[in-house]
């Protein structure tokens, strides 16, 4: 994916969030953070530095444009954009490694990118809910809230994986 | 020894990494800064105008709930309005202004608190950091740290005013504590939100020896230049010890925080002088009342 697309896919899934997040109210503790996908897809050992910075502006977009709570959104993206590789080198096999260009169930299988998709959002909402939460610590509502959070995402992100990259977006 | 170049790749990574946590985390703590600069600067016009088109279409799905709200707050108007009258047969004309003037305190419109109304036109109910938008702002005469109430009880504090929206501090979020009473009684505590459930919260420092039951209803305590006094707030669902020093319980609340459609700005004429003598050195506070006095 070239810079401008991934750009115009940036975009695209921050209106998308928006619109989540005005319309679509399920619960107070359920929250669609679908601004992760262009964090995702950035390409394999892509400069870590670099990714994070885009996450940062990613998150900050996200939390000023609706959020309300400047700082939420970008905290866990950046921590998504630094464990991202790490979280790679331990769902893919060494020898795929070598050929792995961007992340996506094509290259990766279904099963795969499912887990990576899985693993990140754990990762997003640790910090997402540790910063949101911090003041009401309860074991109970606090791993109901992280696990309802990363099933509903990863199936929320599968979705639109199979309709934004393999659609307007699919050019690899 | 020679250090791998890698080496230092990795460590700054982690230095940034770190340095852009820290940023995140001081713009959480710090979140009203951010908010007073956007409703200060040409921002505003952009997100006024985004929160006026979604509140159109979002009004004209919620007609329905809107105006069952609005029926339910008339109902309870009309059993205060039926309460204060029977209160008002009980005392003559005249002691009950000294009543509600406490002597000659007040101007003659006798009323420490005036409202305005509002609508609400974002409400933020996600998670543990919440808010709503109003609509008025500095031109309407809206500042920072003056509440906001509706007839089933409080609602939050305007965190940041721009010229045409404000910012609410919704009650539900981790530093919110209201001043809160039982019943009649002056049996006084510390109202918050639990986190959890979005119409639950917590009454807790309530002396050992006054009696607490399921059933009870709570009331905004009147300690504080923000809320006026005996706004119902909620019934008392269960009850406990905090500390072992303090009775604590749980209260189920009586506002939906996710129909909140119209509230009421909360002005205190007198928070000027309240916050002035706050501010005052215990020392001198004797000689700032020798001064008033006169």
């Amino acid at each position: 994916m070239n810079g401008t697309r991934f750009l115009l896919l940036t975009v695209v899934v921050l209106l998308i969030q928006l619109f989540v997040a005005e319309f679509i109210n399920v619960h107070h503790m359920l929250y669609i953070a679908v601004t992760l996908l262009p964090v995702m897809i950035l390409p394999y050992r892509y400069n870590r530095s670099v990714a994070m910075l885009i996450a940062l502006a990613i998150g900050l977009l996200t939390d000023l444009s609706y959020d309300g709570v400047p700082g939420l959104n970008a905290a866990a993206l950046v921590a998504a954009a630094f464990f991202r590789d790490p979280l790679l080198n331990v769902t893919v096999s060494k020898s795929a490694r070598e050929t792995l260009s961007v992340p996506s169930p094509h290259t990766l299988g279904r099963g795969r990118f499912t887990l990576f998709t899985l693993l990140l959002y754990s990762l997003f909402f640790i910090f997402y809910i540790a910063l949101d939460n911090v003041l009401y610590f309860s074991f109970f509502y606090t791993f109901g809230r992280f696990i309802l959070n990363v099933l509903a995402n990863t199936a929320v992100m599968m979705i639109l994986e199979s309709t934004l990259l393999r659609g307007p977006f699919g050019g690899r | 020894m020679r250090i791998p170049p890698s080496f230092y790749n990795a460590a700054g990574r982690i230095l940034l990494f770190i340095l852009l946590e820290a940023f995140c985390l001081f713009l959480v703590a710090k979140n009203g800064i951010i908010e007073r600069f956007l409703l200060n600067t040409k921002a505003e016009q952009l997100r006024s105008f985004l929160l006026e088109k979604s509140e159109g279409i979002k009004n004209y799905f919620n007609l329905a709930s809107v105006n069952a709200d609005m029926a339910r707050q008339n109902a309870q108007l009309l059993s205060e309005n039926a309460r204060l009258r029977n209160t008002i047969e009980q005392y003559e004309g005249d002691s009950l202004l000294e009543r509600l003037t406490c002597g000659n305190r007040y101007d003659s419109t006798g009323l420490m608190f005036e409202y305005d109304w509002a609508k609400v036109v974002k409400n933020r109910l996600n998670g543990g950091h919440n808010y709503l938008v109003i609509n008025k702002g500095t031109d309407d005469g809206i500042t920072e740290d003056m509440g906001v109430v509706t007839s089933c009880g409080v609602v939050g504090i305007i965190r940041s005013a721009g010229r045409h929206y404000s910012v609410v501090l919704s009650f539900l979020n981790p530093t919110q504590n209201i001043s809160a009473k039982l019943g009649y009684d002056n049996a006084y505590g510390i109202l918050n939100w639990d986190g959890h459930s979005l119409n639950s919260a917590t009454l807790s420092d309530i002396q050992q020896h006054i009696p607490v039951k399921a059933g009870d209803t709570v009331y905004t305590g009147g300690h504080s230049a923000l809320f006026p006094p005996d706004i119902p707030l909620g019934v008392i669902r269960e009850t406990g010890f905090s500390g072992g020093m303090h009775k604590s319980a749980k209260v189920e609340l009586f506002q939906d925080y996710t129909l909140l459609d119209y509230v009421y700005i909360v002005k205190n004429r007198e928070k000027a002088v309240i916050d002035s003598l706050s501010l005052l050195p215990a020392t001198n506070f004797a000689d700032y009342k020798k001064e008033a006095s006169r």
